[in-house]
């Protein structure tokens, strides 16, 4: 099977799998961001009132608005114009990038833990399995020399220190 | 010229230019990765330059930038798959090259028409650079606003539907530097209590996430897609005749790359494209093109690099970025506690011509790189995605957390990712945001202290003849794109019929 092969069935398989792709108009996408920027403007009437010869012209919400007001007419324009153009043919989002974001999430949360040695081994070998990589052994490998380079490089060489993680912190 | 002939010592430093050839070298090898562009390396890399003296840091950065426009031609010729966003005209014409047995070829003059391009538009920046900064001395607030403003409108020059996402990107990330402390009254806007937001949001875990783990994540919706590879049998250097074909596409894109690359936030990438197609219009061989014409490979190549030079100098003489990797370069300027501007020329002179050196240096170096180790590079490629994508988020982890060692950064870089990717599924490009988010305080600041000088009234501002000039400039710049399609409409409606005629 060539590679051209193998995309077109990768392309398909979000239609396969009974998720056609989606078309997104640009008209949805304006107002979509006019909605969020309004969402936004209603944010900066929370902020804290200062009294008029502080501002000395401009407020704190002043400038915020400002350019709120300039994202709601060009997502204005964006949405008013749309009949001109093509509407935006979305593939359906691969069940892998959730799976990667959880992934990274718990990378993250490895680190909090373990520190930056655990967060090495979570993504080298939780996300490299993940991805497919079924070799253990290059995966331990690789993890086990990223940790030490990262060791000799940054805390070694450029003298920055790297997160120690809670555990280590109780340990220590 | 003292500081001339300073700047350019440092290329007797065998530290400086060991850090120039690391620079190098890193550039070819995440150019020719594909989705590791020179933008996002220099966003990860940044905190490392942290540790290294302003000059050093960006002669790293420098070097990086330079290399990475040759290096993601490597993989838009073999696998037709650019590694570089700017690489993608090299593919129309590297790719069919290489399937026609000729990517020795087609990486030869790849080689020599980016170091072409890339030297040319250094000497350009030498020259531009201080005349600029010279004209911008004298700009007060209203000036620098204007500047900032002409310098966000240039997201609208790209195209009609394009520019206007632009400019909201760019508006929404002048809109995020606006998170933190309001330093003319202290009070606190969208930090929604997260201390860590007092100071605004750090741009080295904004831009990772936009462009590091963003890339993660549409890599990770294609883990499916294998690329296609051509084998490189032999390095062939191109021959004479191949550079007496070339020669008019290169100087031509050589010029065309600089002066694209010197209008603020028009980078590699359109320089690239507009280039393709001029080289194409000016051959003699047309047909060739889209089939493995040596010129469509030399033409984009020469302007890509040069377009390099050109993005440096609104950087370094008027601290606007040209490109979302100079808009990087500035934050590292900043961090380490340089402020360009037309004030740099004067108060520290050897730093910019030692830029320029190292700049100059890493073109030189990837033409050894490029002609002897170019199969060397292209088996970067063979790297497995879940080997490599692991390490980059490990990296990006690393360089958010570094500056401020604050595990708040790692999650704002990871909701950036996030951002990133949704942007990008819904034809957005983060490096407009990158660009309002560098020039955002730049804007607020010089536009309070504007009306503090008019007071208050803004029809003053069209008082100052620089400031109308730019603002003309900026409306007209808005405007191009649809005043070019009503012309050409108009052309098209004049014209008569073909039965008529």
């Amino acid at each position: 099977m060539t590679a051209r092969d193998r995309r077109r069935l990768d392309e398909s398989a979000g239609e396969v799998a009974g998720e056609p792709h989606r078309a997104v108009s640009d008209f949805a996408v304006g107002l979509g961001i006019v909605a969020m920027a309004v969402v936004v403007w209603v944010v900066t009437t929370g902020f804290d009132e200062v009294p008029a010869s502080l501002t000395q012209g401009m407020g704190p919400a002043a400038f915020p608005r400002l350019v709120l007001g300039v994202i709601i007419v060009l997502a204005a324009w964006l949405a008013f114009s749309a009949s001109s153009r093509e509407p935006l043919t979305l593939e359906p989002v691969h069940p892998m990038v959730f799976a990667t974001l959880a992934a990274m999430a718990g990378v993250i949360g490895a680190m909090l833990l373990l520190g930056i040695h655990g967060a090495v081994a979570a993504a080298c070998i939780g996300m490299g399995r993940l991805w497919g990589e079924r070799r253990l052994a290059l995966l331990v490998v690789i993890a086990a020399g990223i940790s030490l380079s990262l060791h000799v490089a940054f805390v070694r060489g450029f003298g920055i220190g790297l997160p120690r993680g809670l555990l280590q912190g109780w340990l220590g | 010229m003292d500081a001339f002939i300073a700047g350019m010592a440092i290329l007797t430093d065998p530290y400086m230019v060991g850090i120039i050839l690391a620079g190098t070298v890193v550039g070819v090898v995440v150019g020719a990765l594909p989705g590791l562009s020179g933008s996002t390396t220099a966003a990860l890399l940044l905190p490392i330059t942290i540790t290294m003296t302003p000059v050093a840091g960006i002669a790293f950065l420098g070097a990086i930038y330079c290399a990475a426009n040759f290096g993601g031609s490597i993989t838009a010729i073999l696998i037709n798959t650019p590694g570089d966003p700017s690489a993608s005209a090299t593919a129309y014409d590297g790719y069919p090259m290489a399937r026609n047995g000729e990517a020795g070829r087609a990486l030869g003059i790849s080689t020599i028409a980016s170091a072409i391009g890339g030297i040319f538009s250094v000497f350009v920046l030498i020259v531009a650079a201080p005349l600029l900064a010279k004209a911008a001395y004298s700009f007060g607030p209203p000036e620098y606003f204007a500047l900032a403003i002409f310098g966000l409108s240039m997201l609208a020059a790209v195209g009609a539907s394009a520019g206007i996402r632009n400019l909201i990107m760019g508006a929404f990330g002048v809109l995020l530097a606006t998170v933190g402390l309001d330093l003319m009254t202290g009070v606190e806007r969208f930090t929604f209590g997260v201390a860590e937001l007092s100071e605004g949001l750090e741009l080295v875990p904004v831009l990772t996430g936009l462009f590091a783990i963003s890339e993660l994540l549409v890599q990770a919706g294609r883990l499916q897609i294998v690329p296609e590879r051509m084998g490189l049998t032999a390095m062939r250097l191109p021959s004479m005749a191949d550079y007496r074909k070339c020669a008019k596409a290169i100087g031509l894109s050589s010029v065309l790359g600089t002066f694209i690359g010197i209008l603020p936030a028009l980078g590699a990438t359109t320089a690239a494209l507009i280039s393709y197609n001029e080289t194409k219009r000016w051959s003699k061989y047309k047909d060739e093109f889209g089939k493995g014409s040596i010129e469509g490979v030399a033409g984009p190549e020469a302007a890509n690099n040069a377009a390099v030079g050109g993005s440096m100098v609104p950087t370094l003489a008027l601290g606007i970025p040209g490109s979302a990797t100079t808009a990087i370069i500035l934050a590292g300027l900043i961090v380490q506690g340089v402020r360009p501007g037309p004030h740099l020329f004067n108060e520290q002179p050897t730093l910019l011509y030692a830029v320029f050196a190292s700049m100059l240096a890493a073109n030189l170096i990837y033409i050894v790189l490029g002609l002897f180790g170019a199969k060397l590079f292209a088996r970067i490629t063979l790297i497995p995605d879940a080997i490599l994508w692991p390490g980059v988020l490990i990296f990006a982890i690393i360089g958010a957390y570094g500056p401020n060692q604050s595990l708040v950064d790692v999650w704002v870089m990871l909701g950036f990712g996030v951002i990133g990717y949704v942007m990008r599924r819904y034809g957005f490009s983060p490096a407009p945001l990158v660009m309002g988010l560098v020039l955002g305080k730049l804007v607020e600041e010089t536009l309070k202290q504007s009306l503090l000088i008019f007071d208050q009234n803004w029809l003053l501002f069209f008082t100052r003849p620089i400031v109308l000039t730019l603002f003309v400039v900026t409306m007209l710049g808005l405007c191009a794109p649809w005043l070019a399609r009503a012309i050409r409409g108009g052309a098209k409606s004049a014209r008569p019929p073909a039965d008529a005629r």
